[in-house]
C-alpha cells in the first residue's frame, strides 16, 4: 500500500547541497517508486547529497534496496565510482540494518549516527 | 453539433432537448460513483470526463460524447464512476422523462434503440478484441515459461555417495529464482547454486537467465576472462600448472567476479541484483568451498539437527562493480545434508498476513532424519499447511544435497 511509507524531506543549511529524507513505514515493492520519485524531485531541485534517515523503517524488502541503489545512480549518473559517496544512511532501524548487512550494502553505502556526522563525511 | 447528437436523428434529438437539463461540474467533481442508482443519461456539452474504477481509468470522454446510458436507461447500478476532468457542462437527461418523451414518437424510439444497439455492438467488439489480446499475452507468457524452464537443469547430477534434490515453485508464470547443480570434471567438483533475483515476474525472469548462464558458463570454463569495472573484458589467463585446490578457489572467485562485474557495469542502471549461494563440493571428502553473496543462510543438517549455518560472505551480485567476496570452507560429513533455500520459504505468508519465518523452519530441520528429497517434501508440506491456500507472493526454491552415511 502506497500509504504505508511516509517521507519527510528537508534541506540542510550549509556549504553543501544536502537533503535529508526521513522514512517512516515499509519500504517495499509497493512504496519503492514513491521513494525514487521523491529523491528525483530533490535532485532536480538541486540536492547533490542525500541522507536517508531509516530509523522509522519497520520493513525493508529487496525492492526497497533496489530503490536505494537506483537513487545512487540518480545522484551520480556518469561516474559509477561516486555513486555510493553521495548517499548516506542515517540510524537504520534494526530491521533495516539487518537487510543492509545480509545483502552486503553496508560495505558500499556508509551508515551514520547523526546528520552532522554524515555531513562531515561528505 | 456533435457527431453523436447528429446520429441520433431529429426526432430523438428533439426529445432529448425537451427533457434535458444543463448541469455544471467543477474540475475533479464526481458526476456519479460506481454503484449509484442509474437514473439519467448525460451528454457532454463542454469539457471532459474520465470514466474510472477507483484509480483505473477506463475511458476519457469529451464534448459531444454520451455517458451513463447503460445504467441510466436500464435502471441498474452505475457500472463505473465518472469524474469531471475540467470545468464540465453536461445535458442531464432523466431516463423516466426521456421514456415519456419518446412515447408517441416511434421514430425517436427507433433512434434510441438503434443508438443503444450500436454502442452495445461497439462494446462487444472491444471486449472480443481485448480478450484476444489477453489470450495472446497469456500465450506469450506460456512460451516464456517454457523457455525459462530450459534455464533450470533437466536432471540433477548423479554422483556416487550423494543424493541431490530440488524444489521449484514460481509465484507467477515466470520466476526470478533459480537453482543449478552440475559436475565440473576438470576440477572434480559438484557445483551447487541457488539464486534469487530481486523482484518478480518478467523483469526478474530475464535477469535470472543472465545470472544463471554467466555462473554456469564461467564455472565450467578453463580459461578465465576477467571483467574490468570500467566495462570491458580484461585479461584472460588459462588455468594451467596449478594444484587442484587453487583451481577450485580460482573457479569460484572468477565466477563470482565476472558475473558481478559484468552485470554491474553493463546493466547497473536497472539496479537489478541477485543474492546467490555457490558451493563447490569435493565428492571424495565432502569439503565445500563456497561464496554466499547476500543470500539467506544455508544450513548443514546432521544427526542432531542444524549443525552449522553458512551466512553471507559478501554482497549481492550485479550492483557493486569490483566488490570482493570472501570464500569460506566447510565440510559435509557422511549422513549430513546441505540445504539451500530462497526467502520464499521463510517469507511464505498465511491469509492473516503472518510469515512462516526461520522460527518455524529450524525446528523442522532439527527434528529431521532422512533423505534430501523427503526433507524438501516435508518443508513444502509444512509451508503449504501454514499458508493454507493463501496467494503465493514469492518464488519458493530449494536445493538439498545429502552425503550418504558410510
Amino acid at each position: 500500500m502506497s500509504e504505508d511509507l511516509q517521507i519527510g524531506v528537508s534541506k540542510e543549511e550549509g556549504d553543501k547541497a544536502v537533503t535529508v529524507m526521513r522514512l517512516k513505514g515499509s519500504l517495499d515493492a509497493n512504496t519503492q517508486s514513491e521513494l525514487e520519485a521523491k529523491a528525483r524531485e530533490a535532485i532536480d531541485s538541486g540536492a547533490e547529497f542525500l541522507l536517508l534517515d531509516m530509523s522509522g523503517v519497520d520493513y525493508l524488502g529487496s525492492a526497497g534496496m533496489r530503490a536505494i541503489h537506483a537513487i545512487t545512480n540518480l545522484l551520480s549518473p556518469d561516474d559509477p565510482s561516486m555513486r555510493s559517496a553521495k548517499l548516506k544512511i542515517l540510524n537504520p532501524s534494526s530491521a533495516a540494518a539487518k537487510v543492509f548487512k545480509t545483502l552486503g550494502f553496508d560495505s558500499f553505502i556508509d551508515v551514520h549516527k547523526s546528520v552532522d556526522e554524515a555531513i562531515a563525511s561528505l | 453539433m456533435s457527431k453523436f447528437l447528429d446520429s441520433l436523428g431529429p426526432e430523438l434529438l428533439d426529445a432529448i432537448r425537451l427533457v434535458g437539463v444543463s448541469v455544471e461540474f467543477e474540475s475533479g467533481q464526481v458526476v456519479f460513483n460506481r454503484g449509484d442508482p442509474g437514473m439519467a443519461v448525460y451528454v457532454i456539452e463542454k469539457g471532459s470526463v474520465r470514466v474510472h474504477d477507483d484509480d483505473l481509468v477506463l475511458n476519457r470522454l469529451a464534448q459531444g460524447d454520451v455517458f451513463g446510458e447503460i445504467a441510466g436507461l436500464g435502471g441498474i447500478e452505475r457500472t463505473a464512476s465518472v469524474t469531471a476532468e475540467d470545468h464540465l457542462t453536461v445535458l442531464r437527461v432523466d431516463s423516466e422523462a426521456l421514456y415519456e418523451a419518446v412515447q408517441g414518437r416511434p421514430a425517436a424510439l427507433k433512434n434510441l434503440v438503434q443508438m443503444l444497439c450500436e454502442r452495445e455492438g461497439g462494446m462487444a467488439q472491444r471486449m472480443t478484441s481485448r480478450s484476444w489480446q489477453l489470450h495472446a499475452a497469456q500465450q506469450e507468457m506460456e512460451i516464456g515459461r517454457k523457455i525459462q524452464a530450459g534455464f533450470l537443469p533437466d536432471t540433477l547430477p548423479d554422483i556416487d555417495g550423494y543424493e541431490v534434490a530440488c524444489h521449484f515453485q514460481a509465484a507467477r508464470v515466470v520466476a526470478g529464482d533459480f537453482y543449478d547443480a552440475f559436475y565440473i570434471a576438470s576440477i572434480d567438483r559438484l557445483a551447487l547454486v541457488l539464486g534469487d533475483v530481486c523482484d518478480k515476474g518478467v523483469g526478474a525472469a530475464l535477469f535470472m537467465t543472465l545470472f544463471r548462464s554467466l555462473i554456469r558458463a564461467t564455472a565450467q570454463s578453463r580459461t578465465f576472462v576477467s571483467w574490468a569495472v570500467d566495462d570491458h573484458p580484461g585479461d584472460s589467463s588459462p588455468l594451467e600448472n596449478q594444484d587442484n585446490d587453487s583451481l577450485v578457489i580460482d573457479t569460484l572467485t572468477n565466477t563470482i567476479a565476472l558475473t558481478n562485474n559484468y552485470i554491474a557495469t553493463t546493466h547497473g542502471k536497472t539496479s537489478m541484483f541477485a543474492s546467490v549461494f555457490i558451493g563447490l563440493l569435493d565428492p571424495s571428502t565432502g569439503a565445500i568451498s563456497y561464496v554466499n553473496a547476500g543470500h539467506e543462510e544455508a544450513y548443514i543438517i546432521g544427526e542432531n539437527g542444524v549443525r552449522i549455518s553458512l551466512p553471507p560472505t559478501g554482497a549481492v551480485l550485479g550492483l557493486f562493480a569490483g566488490a570482493s567476496h570472501d570464500i569460506a570452507e566447510t565440510r559435509l560429513e557422511p549422513g549430513e545434508t546441505l540445504l539451500l533455500y530462497s526467502d520464499g520459504v521463510p517469507e511464505a505468508t498465511s491469509k492473516s498476513g503472518e510469515q512462516f519465518t526461520e522460527d518455524r523452519l529450524l525446528p523442522l530441520l532439527n527434528e529431521w532424519r532422512g533423505g534430501s528429497g523427503e526433507l524438501l517434501q516435508m518443508i513444502v508440506n509444512s509451508v503449504s499447511q501454514f499458508t493454507h491456500g493463501a496467494q503465493q507472493h514469492d518464488d519458493i526454491t530449494m536445493l538439498a544435497t545429502r552425503r550418504e552415511s558410510v
